[in-house]
């Protein structure tokens, strides 16, 4: 018999069905080698189904009587990972480095600064055009997004 | 769902509408599990999965008068907390797995029986999590909490066959697994 004909079977391992239809899905199970298995999975699952930390219902009750904005709670403190931190450095250095290169820049005249809506951007030897990397409005999170993709 | 626990609800939501504190407090004593586990199931880990069940419940119960009662009130509050998750999960770009299972053995079973299933249940638990988010949560949704496949499919967003089908492929291939 196919287990998808006794759809019982999650309520039953977890103790949910009541009990004169919980009797004829414990028959049904000792009679049926493909549901018993499928049982035993099911009541493994179920045995371990994770439980909220304690503290997540009187920290939702609270939040809620203080009337606190939902907002995400300031982000766990999160080592990052040695590369991230020296990938990081060698950006910051790389942006100012860039910066001071700008305003020391020698004035050409225009010929490799093009404006844009932003202010300007310069034409590199290999004649590709690169604005200054604007990092400061981004969050922790997607910083450490791009420093994933640049690590590859 | 069992109708006696959905009409549990509906009283309790009268009461917390009213401003019974302690009516939302009961609220939020039935429901922060199952909120936990759904943002679990999408997060892979405890931390966030806290955080995103925090927020959602919180936006659900402060928009108490937005539940027009189409669907049960546990469905739709796990649907925000869903939602909430799934907004943690693009924000931080990835699924942080972390290993999840309960250590402490359940009543009435002999020592033995007790280190076996859990060792088992643990394993169970950690190839879960290695399930396509649908699947994942579609017998996550059935078996921990008990929800029927309409309202699986109300919170993976998919109809009642889609979700009903998520369940039987996720339990199948957990079974292949598990028989590994």
């Amino acid at each position: 018999m196919s287990s998808k004909s006794c759809p019982q079977l999650p309520d039953w391992v977890a103790g949910r069905l009541p009990s004169e239809e919980a009797r004829a899905v414990a028959a049904h199970v000792d009679a049926c080698a493909e549901c018993a298995a499928e049982a035993g999975l099911l009541r493994a699952l179920f045995a371990a189904r994770p439980e909220a930390p304690r503290d997540l219902a009187p920290r939702v009750s609270a939040a809620l009587r203080d009337n606190e904005p939902v907002v995400r709670r300031a982000r766990r403190v999160r080592r990052w990972p040695g590369w991230a931190a020296s990938a990081a450095a060698v950006m910051v250095l790389a942006a100012g480095a860039y910066w001071v290169g700008i305003r020391d820049a020698p004035d050409f005249s225009g010929l490799g600064q093009i404006p844009t809506e932003e202010g300007s951007a310069w034409i590199s030897d290999d004649g590709i055009a690169a604005g200054a990397p604007v990092m400061d409005e981004l969050s922790d999170d997607a910083l450490l997004a791009l420093l994933e993709e640049m690590g590859g | 769902m069992s109708q006696a626990r959905r009409d549990d609800d509906e009283t309790l939501l009268r009461g917390a509408r009213a401003g019974d504190e302690g009516a939302l407090d009961e609220l939020i004593e039935r429901h922060h599990g199952a909120a936990f586990r759904v943002a679990l199931g999408i997060l892979g880990n405890e931390a966030d999965a806290a955080d995103a069940g925090q927020e959602g419940l919180m936006r659900a119960l402060r928009a108490l008068s937005g539940f027009r009662g189409e669907a049960s009130f546990r469905t739709w509050l796990l649907a925000i907390v869903a939602n909430e998750a799934r907004s943690v999960l693009r924000r931080t770009a990835r699924r942080r797995e972390t290993p999840l299972y309960a250590d402490t053995p359940g009543p009435g079973r002999a020592a033995d029986e007790e280190v076996a299933l859990s060792a088992e249940a643990a394993r169970a638990r950690e190839l879960l999590a290695k399930l396509p988010e649908k699947q994942r949560l579609a017998v996550q949704l059935r078996i921990d909490e008990g929800l029927s496949f309409r309202e699986v499919g109300e919170i993976i967003r998919s109809s009642e066959g889609a979700a009903r089908v998520n369940y039987y492929h996720g339990i199948r291939r957990l079974r292949e697994w598990m028989e590994k």
